[in-house]
């Protein structure tokens, strides 16, 4: 029984460091700050570790998906992020790339 | 606050230098915005309740792994590795240098002294050869998803060090201390064995001996000796203490007196057909005394400031 729990953790964590990209790009379309990204993911049902989303955050600007600035008009000087136009180009594709996986796992599964 | 500027700092050691205030600035926004999030910062001052941020901090993270998530996508050796690689490789490099130099110490007093050429393509090829298998078992380990739970388990965010630390022992800084330090002492043997420093005029001359006071080589060499035995029981004891910093300051000091007043005595010295300009004498005489009492006392000064600090802190 504990292995076939450590087997599934380890599955679900693959599956959900796959879909994290796509969960993030599909949420910036207006910008946000590290914090206020991980309340809005886990509103949706994804929880997301700080050790996870702020280096993801930061790739995925160092690749040209996201574009960020410091806005220091709050109680603290916080980092803001938005998608780039290329990634929202890329999150486009990566919609209708998985609308495809979910119909032919769909089949698969069910 | 201060303990989450310390843990801010500690994350910001094991960044590249690149990135690292940046991250630095991110990660602090992020906890503050946590701790808002809960309602735990003071309303009033808008500081962060201590126990909670005890728990925060936890809950994030180990420094060296927060910081080891800021890492590259692919890795030859992960994030996960990453911080054992760094130590075995720092560890192993040290051992080392040490070894080597010991053995040249050792080939320096004895009289044995092998080909310093062949000697150094020897310990670089060593080293390299070390961190070559280091690198190639930890990639392998790394492609074997072995993981490897390091002491952090139970890690306390108040045993986090100061930002400031006059006591805390800077491992790199003190090895690379302690070798220059080994080097000087085997030239100082050397030069005492054979009474001078051997030079070589030009291509076609053969070897000459520039003739130096043997008191003064084994009094700098002694001295040196005195900082390498502290700077070893220094790093045993991974702190710095009042006694340390003072006799440490005191020996650095007074070796540059044999070691300036040796330069002069070269410099003095005729070589081959090079007669030394006796216009320019008394002003190379004058330059390097003043060289002389300016290290003696910038040692004693910064000795002087580490022991304050030290002090201040109790």
């Amino acid at each position: 029984m504990a292995e076939t729990t450590e087997q599934v953790e380890k599955v679900i964590g693959e599956l959900r460091r796959g879909i994290i990209v796509l969960a993030v790009l599909s949420r910036l379309s207006e910008p946000q700050y590290g914090y206020s990204l991980m309340q809005v993911l886990s509103q949706t049902g994804l929880d997301v570790e700080e050790g996870t989303l702020y280096p993801l955050l930061r790739r995925l600007e160092k690749r040209g998906l996201l574009e960020s600035e410091w806005q220091v008009g709050e109680s603290r000087p916080r980092r803001y992020y938005v998608i780039s136009p290329l990634g929202k180009a890329v999150l486009a594709e990566l919609v209708d790339e998985w609308d495809t996986i979910v119909s032919t796992m769909d089949g698969l599964l069910h | 606050m201060e303990l989450l500027e310390r843990y801010v700092h500690q994350v910001g050691r094991f960044l590249p230098r690149r990135d690292r205030e940046d991250i630095q600035d991110e990660l602090r926004s992020l906890l503050l915005d946590r701790l808002e999030g809960a309602h735990q910062l003071d309303r009033v001052t808008g500081e962060p309740e201590e126990e909670a941020l005890v728990d925060l901090l936890k809950e994030v993270g180990h420094p060296r792994d927060v910081a080891a998530s800021y890492g590259a996508e692919r890795h030859l050796i992960g994030p996960t590795l990453y911080p054992l690689f760094t130590q075995v490789v720092r560890i192993g490099a040290i051992v080392l240098v040490a070894v080597h130099l010991v053995l040249l110490v050792l080939g320096a007093v004895t009289g044995t002294i092998p080909n310093l050429v062949e000697f150094t393509f020897d310990a670089i090829g060593n080293t390299l050869g070390y961190f070559g298998a280091v690198v190639i078992v930890f990639a392998i380990l790394e492609r074997q998803d072995v993981k490897i739970n390091l002491e952090e388990e139970d890690w306390n965010p108040r045993d986090l060090p100061e930002i400031d630390e006059p006591a805390r022992v800077e491992t790199v800084g003190h090895f690379v201390g302690i070798a220059f330090n080994l080097v000087v002492i085997a030239v100082c043997l050397v030069g005492w064995r054979v009474g001078g420093v051997p030079v070589v005029a030009n291509p076609w001359a053969e070897t000459t001996i520039i003739p130096l006071s043997r008191g003064l080589l084994l009094a700098a060499a002694g001295l040196t000796a005195v900082q390498v035995v502290i700077a070893l029981y220094v790093f045993l004891r991974r702190r710095w203490q009042l006694w340390t910093i003072i006799v440490n300051a005191v020996a650095d000091a007074a070796t540059a007196v044999p070691i300036f007043l040796l330069i002069i005595q070269a410099v003095e010295t005729p070589l081959g057909s090079f007669e030394p300009l006796e216009v320019l004498m008394p002003m190379m005489r004058t330059a390097f005394t003043l060289g002389m009492v300016a290290v003696v006392a910038i040692n004693l000064i910064e000795g002087g400031v580490k022991s304050y600090k030290l002090l201040r802190r109790g």
